[in-house]
């Protein structure tokens, strides 16, 4: 049984979505540099931030859990997983808003996340997806300790552009969990 | 919206399930040699076998059309697509019984679906994932052209027991290059 949960590291709290987060939201999802490689609308009006925060709100955390990512007090993205129970194995998508781009944020909360995959949803594996022109996103999963594990050519397609992808995957047994310092968990009702 | 369809190869009708087909489906499906690397229940029953037929006739042909494979008037296995309608892609899946193995039929019945997703589902890509140890299986990919894009691992679970799997892609370009050679 997996809890909404609030996870805190270095400079970051990771903690289930909240109603009032749609101004925050709106405010970096509303960038087409952002959206770039993200099925989302453009432009990216309240009514989308709404929508995507009252599905974040109500999601089924066995399935699909999904952390707002809160510096200084405002939301700047998300990450999350979908669940693939079965299989033991969490399929992770994040993004962070471009003011916060290249300063090590979206890697220290996806180490968090899977620190927390691994430790807490006892998964026995972690994998993501990344165009292979997003070269930020996969930065991530490299310095996390993902590896690559190959390149699926025209898997997407994205207003009207097909899109490779890279493909990415950490084993439980591979993960280290010696992030500095380590996140701690913080259980919330 | 793409309509229940047949197929006819040199040696094989593809056609849709019928509930005639249980009894074949039992056949094949109730050798552990057939299912060692496919999701089913062992031992197979008759009633597994009444039920996945049952579901196939009530599946969206649109969006996951399974063929029956039939050879000689009996149904031997199957070959089934899962469109991804928004990408312009479908994952493939096929096996078909014991005694068939290794005389081409498998190829054979998947190059004809793989032509039918790119010529009249308009596919852009076709991908298939196998256990890296099902070699016969990955070995039909490369046969109809298929190039290994990953090899994913520890990704699945069979029966208890983790396992990686080779992923194959093939592109409509490198089809249409190839379709005749086949």
């Amino acid at each position: 049984m997996t809890v909404p949960t609030t996870l805190r590291t270095r400079r970051l709290v990771l903690r289930p979505f909240e109603p009032n987060d749609v101004e925050d939201v709106l405010a970096y999802a509303n960038d087409p540099e952002w959206s770039r490689f993200l099925s989302v609308p453009r432009p990216y009006s309240i009514e989308d931030a709404r929508e995507f925060v009252d599905r974040s709100v109500s999601i089924d955390w066995q399935e699909e859990p999904a952390f707002a990512i809160e510096y200084d007090g405002a939301v700047v993205g998300g990450i999350g997983f979908h669940i693939d129970s079965p299989n033991s194995r969490g399929m992770l998508a994040y993004s962070i808003a471009r003011a916060y781009w290249n300063q090590g944020l979206m890697t220290e909360a996806a180490a968090a996340v899977v620190d927390w995959g691994f430790d807490q949803l006892g998964l026995a594996k972690i994998y993501s997806f990344a165009d292979v022109e997003n070269v930020g996103s996969w930065r991530v999963m490299e310095k996390v300790g993902m590896t690559r594990e190959g390149t699926l050519r025209s898997h997407g397609l994205l207003r009207g552009v097909r899109q490779d992808f890279h493909s990415y995957g950490i084993l439980r047994s591979e993960w280290a969990g010696d992030f500095d310092p380590p996140p701690q968990r913080v259980t919330a009702g | 919206m793409t309509p229940p369809t047949t197929l006819h190869t040199r040696r094989l009708v593809l056609r849709p399930f019928t509930i005639e087909d249980v009894n074949d489906v039992f056949e094949y499906a109730s050798d552990t040699e057939w299912s060692r690397f496919v999701p089913v229940a062992s031992p197979y029953t008759i009633k597994d076998a009444e039920e996945f037929v049952t579901r196939q006739m009530l599946k969206r042909w649109d969006e996951k059309p399974r063929f029956a494979v039939e050879l000689n008037g009996v149904v031997v296995g199957s070959v089934k697509l899962t469109i991804e309608k928004s990408l312009e892609i479908a994952s493939l899946r096929y096996s078909i019984s014991r005694p068939c193995w290794n005389q081409g039929l498998t190829t054979e019945a998947v190059a004809a679906v793989v032509d039918w997703g790119f010529d009249d589902i308009g596919l852009q890509k076709v991908y298939a994932r196998m256990d890296v140890e099902n070699i016969g299986s990955w070995r039909v990919m490369e046969k109809i052209g298929m190039i290994r894009e990953g090899t994913l691992r520890s990704h699945g679970v069979n029966r208890g027991v983790r396992y990686d799997i080779h992923y194959y892609g093939i592109l409509r370009s490198e089809w249409e290059k190839r379709r005749d050679l086949i």
